[in-house]
């Protein structure tokens, strides 16, 4: 990383740590600051808080904190080959909610460094964004990454009206130092702007607006004199873009992002909660090395629904459905005679579509006392759907899950110590899996069997979190946290994650 | 009554007469607004078993629809390829045949195809047939590239005794992977070549039996003297021989091997074939009445192109000599899968186009040539190779090399040696024939 990239981050880290320093009334201790901000009921039903402006009173109090951290994962078989079998990052991340009588501000840094391993099929960065339109090949390998990310935004009160705005950018460079060499430059920004009115007495209502833009450098070098393998731009579930495949390494990716949202929230501790968001992302993918030739057109609409009830107090309980939907349509640009190395582009067909609907409800439960103790238990069920099909050649891909979950937590205050610990379990049953390939398979096809394999059948997520806090000085607490995560999959495969971290609470 | 009998006998075989003379179908034929001529100077009495041929160039896929039929083809890029069965007049006799036409970059889209296919009798000339080009090279046992121990082989298919004096060995100046809009566009009758190289020659000093091959090459020497990997090339028939200006990269002039004759080269050091083969090859009988200066002085020709990059357009000129169609006897357009643009040489000459390796700098393409089918040996136990104009069809690729197979040498830059010998690269020759 360059002196001024690393100048950049160390600059906002401290403006973001400096936001918690700003004088406060604040005479809530610090632990019971650090209870209050992770309270179950606070991150039970979040999308009103999409809106900038409603996060005026997400949290009670100011806090501040920073903390150094990394996490490995290790897949026994990979289950989504162009993502790799494993991470291993470590990172430093700053964050902070500054609380004032008519305004809140909240900022945060992050910025992250490692590998991830034995990436395949895939060359390009941010996958889960840009499929089915990425680069790759047969060989792929460890993928170093590094990025950084800064966000900011505040919320402040004109009378009845809340107005906010906030911002996000991810800066990102993914490389890898043998053949083949990918080289991916990701910039990523978003605004977010909202208002919120008072609804009645108990109830605000508001609307938010975003938009982004989003660019991806993707490029590919091979060094080795003698041959290379074939590079291929996917187009979905085995298929690529027959006419460019070979040595076309120069891409890049070009999008922008725009949506809103809705939302109905609570004054106090007790009430309903809605969000209605919308988002439309369009990215298109461009070989820059054949006259900036227009490859293909993403087109992803997020549609997302929550409405849920909270009660809050020393005995809380919620209860909530989430409606959740993403369709994703590819379509692929044909073109003429490449006379004069210019394409002229005489058609363009949508090949690809993807559809994801996903519905929960899940319901919260816990008590607590004066801040120093608390537990909660919070259930969930629902179905999700994963669905993908190539027009032509037909080729279709349907998974679909029940899934059920439980989560409890207790979390305890004593003197200058807390300790929180948390535990997941979560069983996902497969009730349809259904695909359509062609009868002869070629190593292009792997990654859509692997999946099919993996995600096709029950699983069972476990997870185990604890922390513990103290408190040197009143207004100062260390942390120590550390999650692991396992997926047992009924096939024998499994997935397994750690993250640890040591933080600085202020 | 016997009168009118003979009358009737006689109308009734006039009749038939008649009825069996077949009279020539129109020069062309059509299918909504897509238009078969067929080929000029023949008379085509009957046409059967007519199809198309579509290859979508954005996908690969192809699909074989029979002229007439309905044409349901998503939008996209197409080559077109027409093929029939005909019976048809020439030289004053009914002959039965094959007629083929290929139009390259149709665009289909939702309005109803509109083009028109040139079509051309598959006949054999009755002369030299390409029979191998070995333009990869070896490597040495470090794994570098070794220059120098390419060829070609040119076979005699027919019954009789040919003479080589004349024929020419042409590279194309044109890369199957690059295409500019090249004006005057002269594709059709004249290949655009920057290597000319004849065999030398009154006219009949170099005999070929029927069935035999000349093996005319880059360096005739035994190059496993410098590169382990590599084969004695040191019996061939010819190699190609320059004098270089570059004192870094001088040519070897073969004592045992003779020269061709150098007609033109664009290089000024030494020639070798493309070796990741994007070029098309030919051979040529150049007529008598041609001498080396008046072709050097009378094919001269000067043709541009704008050359669009991200920097703007750029005019450009170029100078190049040609070689008319008429003259070819055979030509292979050599290319590879991820590159391929189009075909340098037109369908009349060869429709298709054949490889060694699948993408540009394919590792594996090395000790690899491509070798002409053989369909089946003759009485006489000759080979009887394939030529349909289409090298697609007619040349099995990435073969181990004949003269590899027959010294046994390495396939590999690890040296593991040849161990079978073949007719074409993939049928095995019986040992008690070898």
């Amino acid at each position: 990383m360059s002196r001024m990239k690393w100048m950049g981050v160390v600059m906002w880290l401290c403006c973001v740590a400096s936001l918690g320093a700003v004088p406060t009334a604040d005479t809530v201790p610090l632990l019971t600051r650090i209870g209050s901000a992770r309270q179950p009921v606070l991150h039970f039903a979040v999308m009103p808080y999409e809106n900038p402006a409603m996060q005026i009173d997400r949290y009670d109090a100011t806090l501040t904190q920073l903390s150094v951290g990394g996490y490995y994962a290790h897949q026994k078989e990979a289950v989504q080959l162009q993502l790799g079998d494993g991470a291993a990052f470590g990172n430093v991340d700053a964050q902070a909610f500054v609380r004032k009588e008519r305004f809140s501000l909240w900022g945060g840094a992050g910025y992250e460094i490692g590998k991830k391993l034995d990436v395949c099929f895939n060359e390009t960065s941010d996958y889960e964004l840009l499929y089915p339109y990425v680069m790759g090949d047969s060989v792929g390998g460890d993928l170093a990454s590094q990025t950084y990310r800064f966000h900011g935004g505040f919320a402040y009160t004109i009378g009845q009206v809340l107005l906010g705005a906030e911002a996000d950018f991810r800066a990102a460079f993914e490389y890898r130092q043998v053949d083949p060499r990918p080289l991916n430059i990701v910039s990523d920004f978003t605004m977010r702007i909202g208002a919120a009115m008072n609804l009645a007495e108990h109830y605000m209502m508001g609307m938010s607006l975003e938009a982004g833009r989003y660019k991806q450098t993707n490029e590919l070098k091979f060094y080795n004199e003698l041959g290379v393998p074939n590079v291929l731009h996917f187009t979905g579930l085995g298929t690529d873009y027959y006419r460019f495949r070979g040595s076309k390494y120069g891409t890049y990716y070009n999008g922008y992002n725009v949506g809103g949202g809705f939302q109905v929230n609570h004054k106090g501790k007790s009430g309903w909660k809605a969000g209605l968001t919308y988002d439309y992302t369009s990215v298109i993918k461009i070989i820059s090395e054949l006259n900036e030739l227009p490859l293909t057109h993403l087109a992803v609409h997020d549609m997302a629904a929550e409405l849920a009830y909270e009660s809050g107090g020393k005995c809380f309980w919620g209860v909530a459905l989430l409606l959740d939907n993403s369709l994703r349509f590819g379509t692929e640009n044909v073109f003429g005679d490449a006379a004069n190395n210019v394409y002229p582009q005489i058609a363009s067909a949508q090949q690809y579509t993807a559809l994801q609907p996903q519905i929960t409800l899940k319901g919260l439960y816990g008590g607590q006392s004066e801040g120093s103790h608390e537990w909660h238990l919070n259930p969930s069920v629902g179905y999700r759907a994963h669905h993908e099909s190539y027009a032509s050649p037909a080729r279709s891909v349907s998974l679909a899950h029940v899934f059920a979950s439980v989560e409890g937590g207790w979390f305890h205050s004593k003197g200058k110590w807390a300790l929180q610990l948390d535990g997941t379990a979560q069983w996902d049953a497969a009730v349809g899996v259904s695909a359509q390939m062609p009868d002869v398979t070629t190593i292009w096809d792997t990654p859509v069997y692997v999946f099919l394999k993996e995600e096709g059948q029950h699983y069972a997520t476990l997870q185990a979190k604890t922390s513990v806090w103290f408190l040197p000085q009143a207004k100062l607490a260390l942390s120590l946290s550390a999650v692991y995560t396992t997926r047992l999959y009924m096939s024998g495969n499994s997935v397994h994650t750690i993250n640890c971290a040591l933080g600085l609470w202020f | 009554m016997k009168r009118l009998q003979m009358i009737g006998w006689v109308a009734l075989l006039l009749l038939g007469i008649v009825a069996c003379k077949k009279e020539p179908i129109a020069e062309w034929k059509q299918t909504g607004k897509i238009k078969v001529v067929y080929p000029a100077g023949i008379d085509i009495l009957e046409i059967t078993a007519d199809s198309l041929y579509f290859t979508n160039r954005s996908t690969g896929r192809q699909a074989v629809i029979k002229f007439g039929a309905a044409i349901e083809l998503e939008n996209g890029l197409y080559d077109c390829a027409f093929r029939a069965e005909a019976d048809y007049r020439s030289d004053g006799s009914v002959k039965h045949g094959v007629i083929y036409g290929l139009t390259n970059s149709v665009e289909i889209l939702d309005e109803a195809p509109a083009f028109t296919i040139e079509t051309h009798l598959l006949e054999s000339k009755g002369d030299f047939l390409i029979e191998e080009i070995f333009f990869t090279g070896t490597l040495y046992p470090t794994g570098k590239q070794y220059h120098g121990d390419s060829y070609i082989k040119i076979y005699n298919p027919t019954d009789r005794v040919l003479y080589a004096d004349r024929i020419a060995i042409l590279e194309s100046k044109f890369l199957s992977t690059i295409k500019w809009d090249y004006k005057p566009d002269i594709r059709q009758d004249t290949m655009t070549v920057h290597a000319i190289y004849v065999i030398p020659g009154s006219g009949t000093d170099h005999p070929v039996q029927p069935g035999e091959s000349l093996l005319i090459c880059d360096t005739g020497i035994d190059h496993r003297k410098t590169n382990a990997n590599s084969i004695d090339l040191s019996a061939a028939d010819f190699e190609w021989y320059d004098v270089s200006n570059s004192p870094s990269n001088m040519d070897i002039d073969s004592e045992t091997v003779p020269n061709l004759d150098k007609w033109y080269c664009y290089t000024n050091s030494f020639f070798v074939l493309h070796n990741r083969g994007f070029r098309s090859y030919a051979i040529a009988r150049i007529p008598d009445y041609i001498s080396k200066e008046s072709y050097l002085n009378d094919y001269f020709y000067t043709y541009t192109y704008v050359m669009h990059i991200e920097a703007g357009d750029f005019p450009m000129e170029q100078e190049a000599y040609k070689i008319p169609n008429n003259w070819i006897v055979d030509g292979v357009n050599c290319s590879v899968e991820t590159e391929w643009l189009w075909n340098v040489l037109p369908p009349s000459v060869d429709a298709g186009w054949t490889h060694c390796g699948t993408m540009d700098h394919d590792k594996t393409r090395y000790f690899k040539s491509v070798r002409r089918k053989m369909t089946s040996l003759d009485e006489n136990n000759r080979r009887i190779l394939k030529d349909t104009n289409n090298s697609t069809d007619d040349f099995n690729t990435e073969c181990v090399p004949s003269v590899v197979e027959e010294q046994g040498a390495a396939t590999d830059a690890n040296g593991t040696p040849a161990t079978q010998r073949t007719y074409d690269g993939v049928q095995p020759i019986p040992s008690e024939e070898k």
